[in-house]
């Protein structure tokens, strides 16, 4: 079976606000690769910075990561990007992190039964 | 009928014929010039592409860097780089329409190729010695424009504007993140970081499919294929380049190899490999690793039996030119003091009628006991890092005294060095001007200052930085002129190219004397 169609991966949704910086995120993410069991994770991204300008606030994360396969998803930029988000994703969502001011999103995740952490 | 028209009517069948007769390759694999180049059979000569063009005209460097490669037909290269022989060769073993495709011939595949990948050992120049040459000079190496001409020529529009998908990876996969308005600009789908081959088939097949694609992969450690998943190349790769082991035991800190597992690929595979080459007209056999010695080796010692089975396996089928990628300078001094294993494979096995040298990479990275112990602490092993200066001397000897031409790397700048530490490199660099190599210095740069002279002129004009940078100037000179009467370059039909080199090699020289008077100034003061 392929990497990407593997079964033994973690799934992190990340809500990036556009006036997000610092360095809460990569902390956050380090301690959840040292705990995950997980041989994979998948990160999935709603950010207004739009593909693939969202980047520019994972950089850090991403090269911090070296232990662990991931990938990195794009979901959109909006509320209803996010609530079809949550519907895609086959299989459970093991952390949500959300990142600066996103109210409307809370709103979402905590409606889907999805416990959440607020950054920044 | 006229004439004319008859003779058009004619051609117009040839080319239909002619296309219908082309497979039909959904996946093409290809890279821009400056990767799809066996830069006139001497690898070393790559390196020009990492630099700008220089006292030369653009076209006149790219020609001497890395002219074009023959083709078959189809536009499909002879000899390309291995890293995409092995993406091709999964895929074709997957069963997938896969080529690697010449650049200059993708436009003949525009009416099947349905995913396009490009590859790349160095996408935007942030990789060494290409940074370092950019701050340098203030220019863009070649191989940066290089490929950003590639990306933007027509051939790659189209096939984009027609809804292909394009995948791009290669060990400089991650200088993607820092140049997020060419993703864009480009429409690169997604990126993929380390060792592809599983991931690869599953990208591809979601690609095809239509599938949503992620925009970043990155293979972990777990993840790399074990040997029986890495596939045999199907077509020959630049100047003959075999792996022959993957990963690296050492852990130095500036290397992201070493955090890969070790894995040494069997003997009959290289043959293979070997053959493959040489049945396509490939006229060397470089063999790869980061650390060739280490084949079949017991963890930082070398073994001499395996290493003495690949070179006797090489040269029962080939008597020609065989190069080393990289050799550590601790495995050369450990391999010829406890077998004599230098002089052994250079005497029975590598030097004959065709061969008067080995080349081959090595690194020193610094001088200084203290750093070494600080950043590499196992890069001396088996012998502790205090003794690093003597390792480094003791094995330049060995080389020069067995034919073995080194081009060795220092790294100035590392994180935590001191004034002391650039001096203690300095007299490093008086102890081996005895011996024939070449010494290239690489410069430590946070991502972010390449264009910013002030931070280098900051960080690296200090006195010690100046007096090192001349001494390896002076020994680089001194020897390469020497290499060049003696070793390199020297067949017939690439007299132009040695002229080129020559006069590069004069250039430098002049510009050297015209900047000593300030550069010992700032030593002296």
């Amino acid at each position: 079976m392929g990497l990407l169609s593997d079964g033994n991966t973690e799934r992190v949704v990340l809500v990036l606000s556009h006036d997000y910086a610092g360095d809460d995120l990569l902390n956050e993410v380090k301690k959840l690769v040292m705990s995950s069991k997980a041989r994979r994770l998948t990160f999935y991204v709603i950010s207004p910075d739009g593909r693939p300008k969202y980047f520019q606030k994972l950089r850090p994360m991403i090269s911090s990561i070296i232990s662990t396969s991931f990938t990195v998803v794009y979901g959109g930029s909006t509320a209803e990007d996010l609530r079809r988000l949550l519907k895609s994703i086959d299989g459970g969502i093991v952390a949500a992190i959300i990142v600066g001011n996103c109210d409307e999103f809370k709103e979402i995740l905590e409606s889907s039964g999805i416990n959440y952490k607020v950054l920044g | 009928m006229s004439l004319r028209k008859f003779l058009r009517v004619q051609a117009l069948i040839i080319k239909f014929w002619g296309e219908l007769a082309m497979p039909d390759y959904e996946v093409i694999i290809t890279s821009d010039r400056t990767m799809m180049s066996n830069h006139h059979g001497k690898e070393f000569l790559g390196f020009l592409t990492t630099g700008p063009a220089l006292f030369l005209p653009e076209r006149m460097w790219l020609w001497l860097a890395a002219p074009k490669v023959r083709v078959d037909s189809e536009g499909r290269p002879v000899e390309a780089p291995y890293g995409l022989r092995k993406v091709e060769a999964k895929l074709v073993d997957a069963g997938f329409k896969a080529a690697i495709v010449d650049p200059d011939y993708l436009e003949k595949h525009l009416g099947s190729v349905k995913v396009l990948m490009v590859g790349h050992h160095d996408f935007f120049a942030y990789g060494p010695p290409s940074n370092e040459w950019w701050l340098l000079t203030g220019k863009e190496p070649v191989n940066r424009v290089s490929f950003i001409n590639f990306m933007r020529s027509d051939a790659v529009r189209k096939i984009k504007g027609k809804g292909a998908k394009i995948i791009v990876g290669g060990p400089a996969a991650w200088q993607w993140l820092w140049e997020l308005n060419f993703w864009e600009e480009f429409g690169v789908d997604t990126v993929v970081d380390g060792e592809a081959e599983k991931v690869i088939v599953d990208v591809v097949e979601k690609a095809l499919n239509g599938d949503p694609l992620p925009d970043y992969i990155s293979v972990g450690p777990l993840d790399t294929p074990s040997v029986e998943e890495i596939p045999t190349i199907k077509g020959a790769s630049v100047n003959g380049l075999v792996e022959v082991m993957r990963g690296c035991p050492r852990g130095c800190r500036f290397c992201s190899v070493t955090l890969r597992p070790l894995r040494h690929i069997p003997l009959e595979v290289i043959e293979k490999e070997v053959k493959i080459n040489l049945m396509s007209g490939v006229s060397s056999v470089l063999l790869h690793s980061e650390d060739v010695l280490l084949y079949g080796g017991n963890g930082v010692k070398p073994n001499p039996e395996p290493l003495i089975r690949l070179h006797e396996l090489v040269r029962k089928n080939f008597k020609g030119p065989i190069a080393w990628s990289h050799a550590s300078l601790a495995s050369i001094k450990y391999s010829e003091d406890n077998y004599g294993l230098i002089s052994k494979l250079m005497n029975d096995y590598v030097l004959n009628d065709e061969q008067k040298f080995l080349g081959v990479e090595v690194g020193i990275e610094t001088g200084s006991p203290r750093l070494a112990k600080s950043v590499m602490p196992a890069k001396s092993l088996p012998y502790p890092p205090i003794k690093w200066p003597d390792v480094v001397e003791d094995a330049f000897s060995i080389m020069h005294e067995n034919y073995v031409i080194p081009a060795a790397t220092l790294i100035v700048g590392l994180p935590g060095e001191t004034p002391d530490d650039v001096v203690k490199t300095a007299e490093l660099m008086d102890k081996l001007k005895y011996y024939r190599s070449v010494i290239v210095p690489m410069f430590f740069v946070p991502m972010g200052n390449f264009r910013n002279r002030d931070w280098f002129n900051k960080h690296y004009l200090t006195s010690e930085h100046v007096d090192l940078m001349l001494k390896i100037l002076q020994h680089t000179l001194y020897w390469a002129e020497d290499i060049m009467n003696k070793y390199y370059v020297k067949e017939p039909h690439l007299a132009p190219v040695r002229l080129c080199l020559k006069l590069f090699l004069q250039y430098v020289k002049w510009r050297a004397s015209k900047l000593l008077p300030t550069l010992t100034a700032t030593v002296t003061r």
